[in-house]
């Protein structure tokens, strides 16, 4: 009689746990589900991305900057001009990482400068007699160096 | 990459070590290893910065400083046995061993895992704040060794916070230097490093206090919030700061445990001092401990209490070290520091729309926590109330509830003085910075939650926290 009467306390305590786990568990899908759609979308996307067998965005875009390198010097501060008429500071920043230990300046002061964005008919280093372009990297990126004060 | 960029693991295995030797004996060194993990790569990244002062001028010689350091604390710590190993008892020992909390796991972890590789996959780099300063700052001292690896602290680049501590950097310049380039791959693998810690060491720590099932809920309780999820992915100090608050709160609960040993004040005190190394938020934790926990200690034992709380300020003490030489010798000022006068204290202190704009958004972000109807935090106080308060109260709990509830009113009287614009303020750091408290929070409320007399516990000589 002992026996029956623990077993159905420890069965009545398993169930009374196992529904407020349930519950909790209920609860917590709540808060949970909201990283749903985030995850299906970036699922999506590299999905996207290995069909098109092409990198992640900034990937691209950290590997097009690096090629910059190799018509700069190792370290130094380099100049950045905006040609564009947008905000470029997401471009400054990112070209920062990429270019590495060297320092990027917003100044044309510097022997190296680089353009970024697609210059109007009147602003540009290309028509600044002091600059030479050195090398167009893409639309928007071009290395240019002082050849005169 | 070579064989020998194993030796990155180190510190890791060192670790590991330590934490089994602390619980007396070897056993457990799988156990401990997240929590290791954590511990291993913040202590690297302080001598890794200590080695990187000295004028050795090669990254050869840098390692094989490293490499000897490392491998003699790994000999020392696996050899010197300050306690003898605990008894054996029938109990269970992993908490792991009963089928349920396992397949109640694989949900959550599963989901949390396909998360973190897709949004991982689609920005490799993080988030801005990932690349523009953490990743970049690393790469500054990766490429820039030995010659201008000091240019990562240039005011030029004031917008990307030069004077932020240097833990996420160094230990990602310190893997990118063991594998021999600026591999994408660790910065993602610090960051999964640090979420499995947060969660491996919350869940055992609550396993081993209360019940298996009590460490699974834990572990659920992180995994489902959406702010700690995002957060994951970032690639900055956040996670990692929330790791060495939990671990701080984790140690110092096992350290006031009945018969605890004086070492696990030490390894408290090294979590907390990474906290600061982390980064400047974490100063302000790292502070906070060393005033709660000495006082609690004066009040419960005075003189002797204190003195027993000694090795706390010792383990923190050569962190700290190395974070005053860094803010002294190459940090430039903080933009939030430098732009305060007494004039602008006082009026921001008085401003009482501002006061209550940014108490009323980290009420709302405790309560959220990034989801859409309702947080995690408000699911874990309806649990709390609904088992009750474990009596007597832990501790450990109630010294972590009063710890990162400094840290909250820190953090808001930091909103309420900040120069830039509030509401921007608001909205691009709130979020990081609670998540930053989210974990030690759970820890906390799990803790403090009354175990029912049938629930499995687990044996008492279980390793763990």
């Amino acid at each position: 009689m002992p026996l029956t009467s623990e077993s159905s306390s420890r069965w009545i305590f398993r169930s009374a746990r196992t529904i407020a786990c349930g519950a909790v568990l209920l609860l917590l899908y709540l808060p949970a589900s909201d990283m749903v759609p985030i995850a299906q979308w970036n699922l999506h996307t590299w999905g996207r991305l290995r069909e098109r067998h092409r990198d992640a965005p900034d990937t691209g875009q950290d590997r097009a900057n690096q090629a910059l390198a190799s018509v700069l010097p190792a370290t130094g501060v380099v100049g950045f001009l905006n040609a564009s008429t947008g905000d470029a500071t997401r471009a400054r920043y990112f070209l920062q990482y990429s270019l590495a230990p060297r320092l990027l300046v917003p100044s044309i002061d510097q022997e190296f400068v680089i353009e970024y964005g697609v210059p109007s008919a009147t602003t540009g280093l290309s028509r600044d007699a002091r600059f030479a372009l050195v090398k167009e990297f893409a639309q928007d990126l071009r290395v240019f160096r002082r050849i005169s004060r | 990459m070579t064989w020998f960029s194993i030796a990155v693991l180190l510190p890791i295995i060192a670790s590991a070590f330590l934490l089994a030797r602390l619980n007396g004996g070897r056993r457990g060194l799988l156990t401990h290893l997240p929590t290791a993990a954590g511990l291993g790569l913040g202590t690297s990244s302080v001598v890794w910065w200590g080695i990187m002062l000295l004028p050795l001028a090669s990254w050869r010689f840098v390692i094989a400083v490293d490499v000897t350091l490392w491998t003699l604390a790994c000999g020392v710590i696996w050899r010197v046995a300050p306690w003898p190993a605990a008894p054996n008892e029938d109990g269970k020992r992993s908490w792991l061993d009963r089928w349920p909390p396992r397949v109640l796991l694989i949900v959550p972890l599963a989901g949390a895992a396909v998360y973190f590789v897709a949004v991982t996959a689609t920005t490799p780099h993080g988030i801005w704040d990932a690349w523009a300063i953490w990743n970049a700052r690393a790469r500054f001292l990766f490429r820039g060794y030995p010659d201008v690896w000091t240019q990562a602290f240039s005011p030029v680049l004031d917008w990307s916070h030069p004077d932020y501590p240097l833990l996420v950097p160094v230990s990602v310049a310190r893997a990118w230097t063991y594998v021999g380039r600026d591999h994408l791959a660790v910065p993602i693998l610090l960051a999964a490093t640090f979420t499995a810690g947060i969660v491996s060491t919350a869940a055992m720590s609550v396993a081993r206090s209360a019940s298996a099932w009590r460490g699974v809920l834990t572990a659920v309780m992180i995994l489902a919030s959406p702010a700690f999820l995002a957060n994951t992915v970032s690639q900055c100090a956040d996670i990692p700061l929330a790791f060495y608050v939990l671990t701080t709160c984790v140690l110092v609960g096992r350290a006031t445990e009945t018969g605890g040993r004086p070492a696990w004040w030490a390894v408290a005190g090294i979590a907390a001092g990474l906290a600061a190394w982390t980064k400047n938020e974490g100063l302000a934790f790292t502070a906070i401990v060393l005033v709660i926990c000495p006082a609690w200690s004066y009040r419960s034992r005075r003189w002797r209490g204190l003195a027993g709380i000694a090795p706390l300020f010792a383990g923190a003490a050569p962190i700290l070290a190395a974070l005053v030489m860094f803010k002294l010798l190459l940090a430039p000022p903080n933009d939030l520091i430098a732009a305060q006068s007494m004039g602008h204290v006082l009026s921001s202190l008085q401003n009482v729309d501002r006061v209550q704009i940014a108490v009323t958004a980290v009420g709302k972000e405790l309560w959220f926590g990034g989801a859409s109807q309702i947080g995690v935090l408000p699911i874990l106080a309806l649990f709390v109330i609904a088992t009750g308060l474990r009596r007597p109260l832990p501790i450990g709990p109630m010294l972590g509830l009063a710890i990162t509830g400094a840290l909250i009113v820190a953090d808001i009287l930091a909103y309420i003085l900040s120069p830039h614009d509030l509401a921007w303020q608001l909205l691009t750091s709130l979020d990081r910075v609670i998540v930053q408290v989210f974990p030690a929070l759970v820890w906390c409320g799990m803790s403090l939650a009354r175990v029912r007399a049938g629930e499995p516990r687990l044996a008492s000589n279980t390793p763990g926290f």
